[in-house]
Parts: structure tokens; sequence; C-alpha cells
């Protein structure tokens, strides 16, 4: 991290000294360090207890339809003849015959296993704008918003995103497209824009 | 009464349905927003399109993707026509190289791969040895050949990368090591290999000391 940045943080140096960059990267910082403030304590939750008894008591007197949604879910043992077992076999594999027709290749399954969403940060630096939207393939290329909260000039937004390398743009005031000056790699999009790219790694492991 | 295995085989149908009905309901969704935003006759041109790539095997969802990204940026009908169009074009290029068991996401990665100039038969060494991180890795190796390093090498480094325990965020910094390596003096060559050896002896891939930056 850059010294000055770090002094920032450290509530030595007030954002304007920051340059541009420094202070998008500090706008992350910040969002990132309240994540972490808020996510502190180890104590159990207020009321933790009370919902633990009330499910033990709503386990009791579930309804009908309940009980059999458990029946399905909750695991048991099962027995069955060898030829019931070889037919849900067939049907596994008949199932994923047909899957392979309709979109093929193994990296989907891969995809689903990393496919869980990770909470990616995104922040403009646009003092002059009145509004500011972020458009992506991770947005279905709708437009979702961005806030100021602190009108300090820097906007911001988080949203889910599935490990994977992604492409967006950043909308100002409801009619100026804006590659994000801050993305490490961009992309031509055929429309005469560059998209910026965020590559975003799955959490654990995988690549 | 269902049997046991009976309930099973119905699970399984269950189950197995849901993706394809998923499927059609988010078509179903992108061709109303097209419909919503463009002319008739431009969606029915597109969807010809799409149809026609997607006997080929291209995913449609990449080509409404970049269909929406002509209407939310405000294109010409004309435009967005054309542009899915050369996608169109692309993806079946990137089928016709690397085969039709790409997944949806990596062959749009492959495609883009391809414009860049990087070449098929790293690709597919690449889809072939990694497939469930093609996406992440061809980023890298694409990073690498863009600034320089011969796109043989690049794979090399990756994949030496990859034997190395190299994972995330750990792989995406390789490129910003490189830069690292190229401001100190080194031809992209150079740098490349000392990459590759600092890797195969686990060494730190930027020495301590120095300041990354960007």
């Amino acid at each position: 991290m850059k010294r000055e940045l770090h002094r920032f943080l450290d509530g030595e140096i007030p954002r304007e000294s920051l340059s541009e960059d420094l202070q998008n990267e500090a706008a992350a910082w910040k969002a990132l360090l309240e994540d972490v403030r808020e996510a502190g304590s180890d104590a159990a939750p207020v009321g933790l207890e009370t919902r633990v008894l009330q499910s033990v008591r709503a386990e009791a007197s579930a309804s009908g339809w309940v009980r059999t949604m458990r029946w399905w879910t909750r695991p048991r043992p099962l027995r069955l003849p060898p030829l019931a077992g070889a037919l849900a076999a067939a049907a596994v594999v008949l199932l994923l015959l047909g899957r392979q027709a309709v979109s093929p290749g193994s990296n989907e399954v891969v995809a689903g296993l990393n496919g869980q969403a990770i909470h990616v940060q995104f922040a403009l630096n646009a003092p002059d704008a009145s509004t500011v939207a972020i458009s992506g393939d991770f947005t279905d290329w709708s437009n979702v918003g961005l806030s100021d909260a602190d009108g300090d000039g820097v906007w911001t937004v988080r949203i889910p995103v599935r490990p994977g390398v992604h492409e967006y743009m950043f909308l100002i005031d409801g009619t100026q497209w804006i590659t994000d000056p801050n993305a490490e790699r961009y992309e031509e999009d055929g429309y005469g824009y560059r998209n910026a790219i965020v590559a975003v790694a799955p959490p654990t492991a995988g690549i | 009464m269902l049997g046991a295995a009976g309930r099973i085989l119905v699970a399984l149908l269950v189950v197995g349905a849901v993706p394809s009905a998923a499927l059609a309901q988010s078509e179903e969704r992108d061709v109303e927003r097209l419909r919503a935003e463009l002319a008739d006759e431009t969606v029915t041109r597109l969807l010809r399109i799409i149809d026609d790539a997607a006997q080929d095997g291209v995913p449609k969802e990449l080509l409404f993707r970049k269909a929406l990204e002509g209407v939310s940026k405000g294109q010409s009908e004309a435009a967005i026509i054309q542009t899915v169009n050369e996608e169109a074009r692309d993806l079946r290029a990137a089928i016709r190289a690397m085969g039709p068991d790409l997944g949806e996401e990596a062959l749009g990665e492959a495609a883009r791969a391809l414009r860049r100039g990087v070449d098929p038969g790293v690709l597919r060494s690449l889809a072939r040895g990694h497939p469930g991180s093609f996406s992440m890795l061809l980023l890298v190796v694409e990073d690498l050949v863009g600034q320089g390093v011969p796109a043989a090498r690049a794979y090399q480094v990756v994949d030496e990368a990859v034997q190395q325990g190299y994972r995330g965020d750990r792989i995406l910094a390789l490129p910003t090591a490189m830069r690292q390596m190229v401001r100190e003096g080194n031809s992209p060559g150079q740098a490349a290999a000392t990459l590759q050896q600092r890797l195969r002896r686990n060494q730190p891939i930027i020495p301590p000391g120095i300041q990354p930056s960007g």
C-alpha cells in the first residue's frame, strides 16, 4: 500500500491531499474496513437463544406439508432392491447425456462449483456528476446506480459478481458512457467504446 | 403410491428439468427486453442471427448479451445487428479452434483472445491442461502476450505458476510482476524467463523490498 494512503487511513492527512487514483483506492479501503468493523463481534447474535427455542417448538407443531418436505429433505436410510438402484443409475446417465446435448462442455460444472458470487466494490471519482450507474455483463447490461453518500465526489457500489472475467462501463448522468480509468485491463466492445475488465478470483481453492 | 425407486426417478427428472426451464426463461426475458427497445424487424433479424449461430454450437446467451449491451449503450439498430453478427462470427471461429466442448464463458474468452492474436495452439493447451480455470489463466496469458512475451512462453509461465500452487489473486499478480521487471530494464522475453525461474525455485515473484506499482 502507498505511504500516502496509509497516512490518510491513519487520519494523518486529509483525503483531498491524495491523487485521484489514491482517492478511489482510499474509498475502497474505507468500505472494506467498515465491513471488517461491522463483522467484528464473536459473540452470539442477540436473540439467538430465543430463535433456537422457537424453531424447536415449530418442529413439534409442523404442518403436514412441512413434515412431507422434511421427509424428502432429511437424510434417512433407504432400502432399495438392486434393480431399482440400477434403474436410478441409468436415469442419471440418460439425464447427463441429455443435458450435454443442450449445453456442451464440462466447464459449466466447474463454474457451478465455483459459482458463488463475491461482492465487488466499484468506485468512480466523478465530483461533477449528478448520477452515476454501472452496467456490465454481470448486470445483464442493466444500469445499477452508484451512491455518494458523503458527497466527496467518489461514487461507489458493491455488487455480487460470479468468479470469472467480466466487462463493464460507467454511465454518468444517464448519457455519458465512461470507461473505468482505474481498471487494469480493457476490451473493445464492438460499439466504439472500451469496456473495463474485472477479473474476480474465487475466494479459496481454484483459480 | 410411488415406491422408493419411483420417487428417486421423479426427483431426478425434476432436477434435470430445472436448468432447461431457467435457460428458456432467461432467453424469454432477453427477447422481451429487445422487443421493448428495438423495432420488430430488427428483433427478427437479431433472432435469426442468434438461431443460426446456435445451430453451429454458439451459446445464445453470449449473443443476447452483446445485443443488450448495444441497447443499453443507446446504439443504432444497424450497429447492434452488425456487432452481434461480428460476435457470432468470432464465436464460430473460437468453436472451430477449440472444439465444441468449451463452456459458455470460456468460449467468450477464447473468442476475445483469438481477436487479440493469441495462438490457437496455446489456447488449446490451456483448455486441455487447466479446463476448470481457463478464463482466469487466459486473461493472464493475454496480459503477458500484450506485454510482448511470446504466447508459448506466456503459457509456460502460467503453467509453472499453477504447478507451484498459485491460485486466484496470486495468479492475477503475475502480469504486475512482469511489468515490474520490464520497468527494471529487462526485455519481455528475459523478464518472462526470470519469472518462470523464480516460480520454479519457489522464490517470490516480486523480490522483497520492491513496491509493486501496477
